[in-house]
C-alpha cells in the first residue's frame, strides 16, 4: 500500500470515528492478596468476565457473591491497593489468536514471551467454550502417528482422541509428548504444547529441541511456569485449547499436550482455597472433576459438515510412587480414552520408553490404526503378556521345553525391539517392517544383543534400496505388499548375518 | 466465622429495614449473649468506611480540564442521571478535554484522553 492510500485510510478511520460518552460499571477493591481480589460493587458483573484494575492488570470474576466479587488477577497484583477502582470490560475471558501464533512461545494471555516481537492476530477466541455436541462429531478413525513403536503398535492414538500419559517423576512423560510433536512434521498437523507449573529451564530445553528439529514451524508453546501465579497456571490449558480451536474452526487437525494436569489441579486448589470455596477430598474443591472434564471434552473430531478438523489431547499426569488410585489420576483416567502408563522400574531396567504394556490401553485408537500395523502388531500384545508370565517361571528352572524357550526368546526380542531413543521417531512403514520381521520369526537367527543394530541397519537398507516397498505399505496392506516386505527382510538378513 | 466486617454489613442492612430500632437492639443483645462485644470497635470502623464509600458512590464526581459552569454541570447531570446528587468537581489536566464522571458505581468517560486511546486501539487493531 502506498503512503497516499495509507493516509486516506487513516483519514477515513478518523472521520468515521464516533465520539460518545463511554459508560462503564466499576467497583472498589475491598481486599487483595495472593493474586485474589475482593471487589464490592460490580452488581451486573458476569461469571468469567474480564475486569480491568487501575494499574492496567486484568482479572477474571470467578466468585459472584452477595456483596462482593472474587477476582483472580492475571498479572501484577502487588501494585493493586485497597480502594482502587476495578472496571468491568463486558467481555468474557478471551485471547487474541491468529495464524502468526504458530512458532511462538506465549503466556496464557497469548502475549509473546520469546522476544520475537508482537503477534498479528485476527480474532478473539473464548477461553471457555462449550465442547462440540454429539451431532457435530465423527468417530475417531484417522491415526495420529507418534513415531514411537510401542505406542503406534500397542496403544495407538487416533486424531480426536484423548490419551493420558501417566507415570512417576523422571519417567520421560514429557519426552513422549515432545517426540510425538516431532513426528507430526509433514503430517498436516498443528501442535500446541502447554507447560503448566514447569521449570522454565526445562521448557526452554524442550523449545530448543523442537526448534532444532524444525518442529516449531507448526507448534505453539503456551507457558505458565512455576514462578507464574496460580491464576495464570489455572487458565493456561484453556488458553492452549482456545488456540487449538482457532485452527479447528478452519478445519485443521491439532495436537494439544497438557504438561501437566497434576500441577493444574494444584493451582486450581490454591485459587479455590483463597476464594474460600469449601475444600473436599485432598483439599481439592468439589468441581475439580469438571475442571478437567470440560477441558478434555473439547478434544474432538468434527464431521465434514462442521469442517472435519480435530483436536487430539495428550494430557500428562504425574503419580506419586506409581499410585494411580489417587484422586486426580483416577479422575483423568476416567475422562480420557485410554492411558500410556510409564513405570520407573522399567525405566531403571533400561527399557525406554518405560511403557507398561499391560496397564496401558487405548480405548478407541484401534479403529484408527492402519491395516498394515493392525495385521503385523496384532499378536504382539498377547505374546508380551505370555512372556511376562513365563518370565517369572524361567527364574526357577533351567529345564524348559522348547516351546517355552521359544516364547521367552520371542518376548525378550520384542522388548528389545520396542526400545527407542529419545528424539528419534520412526515412520509407520518402517515400524511395520521391523515388527513384521519379529512376529514372523524372521529375527530368530539374530542374537538378542544384535537386535538394536539389526533394526538400525534394516531401516537404512529400506531407505537405500527398498523405498518402493515402503511406498507399497503406505498405500495399504495387500498380499503383494506383504510378500515384497518378507522378501526384503530375507534379503537383508542374508547380508546382515554375513 | 463471624467477623467485624460481616457484623458491619449486617447492622447496616438492619438499619435500612422497617422497625430498625428494635432490630438493632436485638442485634446488640445477640452480640453480648455471644461474647462478641469485643468486635464492636472494629465493626464501627467498618461501618464508617462503608458509609463513606456509600456517600462517595452517591456523589457525582466530575473531572475536567478546567472549571465547569452551571450549564455544563447540569448537562452532565442529565447524562449521568444524577439529577439531585451532590456534585464534586475536580480540575484534572490528564483529561485533556471533555469530562470524566463517576456516579453510582459507573464511570462516564467523555474525555478527550479516553477517546484518543479508543482511536489508537481502532487504528492499531
Amino acid at each position: 500500500m502506498n503512503t497516499e492510500a495509507l493516509i486516506k485510510k487513516i483519514e477515513n478511520q478518523i472521520s468515521s470515528f464516533e465520539t460518545k460518552v463511554d459508560v462503564t460499571e466499576y467497583g472498589i477493591v475491598q481486599a487483595i492478596g495472593d493474586g485474589i481480589a475482593r471487589v464490592s460493587g460490580l452488581a451486573n458483573c458476569k461469571a468469567s468476565e474480564m475486569i480491568e484494575f487501575e494499574n492496567g492488570a486484568i482479572g477474571v470474576a470467578l466468585n459472584l457473591e452477595e456483596d462482593t466479587v472474587g477476582i483472580i488477577v492475571l498479572g501484577d497484583y502487588l501494585s493493586i491497593k485497597e480502594g482502587d477502582k476495578a472496571k468491568r470490560t463486558g467481555e468474557i475471558l478471551s485471547i487474541p489468536v491468529g495464524n502468526d501464533i504458530i512458532g511462538r512461545v506465549v503466556d496464557p494471555l497469548a502475549k509473546p514471551i520469546d522476544g520475537k516481537g508482537g503477534i498479528k492476530t485476527d480474532t478473539n477466541q473464548l477461553m471457555e467454550r462449550v465442547a462440540p455436541g454429539v451431532m457435530t462429531r465423527e468417530p475417531v478413525s484417522v491415526p495420529m502417528q507418534t513415531g514411537i513403536k510401542v505406542i503406534d503398535a500397542l496403544v495407538p492414538v487416533g486424531r480426536g482422541q484423548r490419551e493420558l500419559i501417566i507415570g512417576d517423576r523422571q519417567t520421560c512423560k514429557t519426552a513422549i509428548a515432545i517426540d510425538t510433536i516431532l513426528n507430526q512434521k509433514g503430517q498436516n498437523m498443528k501442535c500446541v504444547y502447554v507447560a503448566i507449573g514447569q521449570k522454565k529451564s526445562k521448557v526452554m530445553r524442550a523449545v530448543k529441541a523442537l526448534e532444532e528439529a524444525g518442529a516449531m514451524d507448526y507448534t505453539t508453546v503456551v507457558l505458565a511456569g512455576a514462578s507464574d501465579s496460580s491464576s495464570l497456571q489455572y487458565i493456561a490449558p484453556y488458553a492452549g485449547v482456545a488456540i487449538a480451536e482457532y485452527f479447528l474452526d478452519k478445519g485443521e487437525d491439532v495436537l494439544v499436550v497438557y504438561d501437566d494436569l497434576t500441577k493444574h489441579a494444584a493451582a486450581y486448589r490454591e485459587i479455590s482455597l483463597l476464594l474460600r470455596r469449601p475444600p473436599g477430598r485432598e483439599a481439592y474443591p468439589g468441581d475439580v472433576f469438571y475442571l478437567h472434564s470440560r477441558l478434555l471434552e473439547r478434544a474432538c473430531r468434527l464431521n465434514e459438515e462442521n469442517g472435519g478438523g480435530s483436536i487430539t489431547a495428550l494430557p500428562i499426569i504425574e503419580t506419586q510412587g506409581g499410585d494411580v488410585s489417587a484422586y486426580i489420576p483416577t479422575n483423568v483416567i476416567s475422562i480420557t480414552d485410554g492411558q500410556i502408563f510409564l513405570e520407573s522400574g522399567l525405566f531403571n531396567k533400561g527399557i525406554r520408553p518405560a511403557i507398561n504394556v499391560g496397564l496401558s490401553v487405548s480405548r478407541v485408537g484401534g479403529a484408527a490404526q492402519t491395516k498394515a500395523m493392525k495385521k503385523t502388531a496384532g499378536p504382539m500384545k498377547l505374546g508380551l503378556a505370555q512372556y511376562r508370565e513365563l518370565e517369572s517361571f524361567a527364574q526357577f528352572g533351567s529345564d524348559l521345553d522348547p516351546q517355552t524357550k521359544a516364547a521367552l526368546d520371542h518376548g525378550s526380542k520384542s522388548i528389545e525391539l520396542l526400545k527407542q531413543d529419545q528424539f528419534s521417531p520412526i515412520e509407520m512403514t518402517k515400524q511395520v517392517g521391523s515388527i513384521y520381521a519379529l512376529n514372523n520369526d524372521l529375527l530368530k537367527d539374530i542374537d538378542i544383543t544384535k537386535v538394536a543394530e539389526w533394526e538400525k541397519s534394516f531401516y537404512s537398507f529400506l531407505d537405500a534400496s527398498k523405498s518402493a516397498v515402503l511406498e507399497e505399505i503406505k498405500k495399504g496392506w495387500t498380499k503383494e505388499a506383504e510378500a515384497s516386505l518378507r522378501e526384503a527382510i530375507v534379503e537383508f538378513n542374508d547380508t546382515f548375518s554375513a | 466465622m463471624i467477623n467485624s466486617r460481616t457484623l458491619a454489613h449486617t447492622v447496616l442492612k438492619l438499619s435500612e429495614q422497617q422497625d430498625a430500632e428494635n432490630r438493632i437492639d436485638a442485634f446488640f443483645s445477640y452480640l453480648s449473649e455471644n461474647n462478641l462485644t469485643g468486635l464492636l470497635p472494629q465493626m464501627l470502623d467498618h461501618v464508617l468506611r462503608l458509609q463513606a464509600q456509600s456517600s462517595e458512590r452517591e456523589t457525582l464526581h466530575i473531572h475536567s480540564r478546567y472549571n465547569l459552569n452551571e450549564e455544563e454541570i447540569s448537562s452532565i447531570r442529565k447524562v449521568t442521571g444524577a439529577i439531585e446528587a451532590e456534585v464534586s468537581t475536580h480540575v484534572d489536566e490528564s483529561v485533556i478535554g471533555g469530562f470524566s464522571a463517576t456516579y453510582n458505581d459507573h464511570i462516564y468517560d467523555g474525555s478527550l484522553a479516553h477517546q484518543l486511546v479508543t482511536l489508537k486501539n481502532v487504528l492499531t487493531r
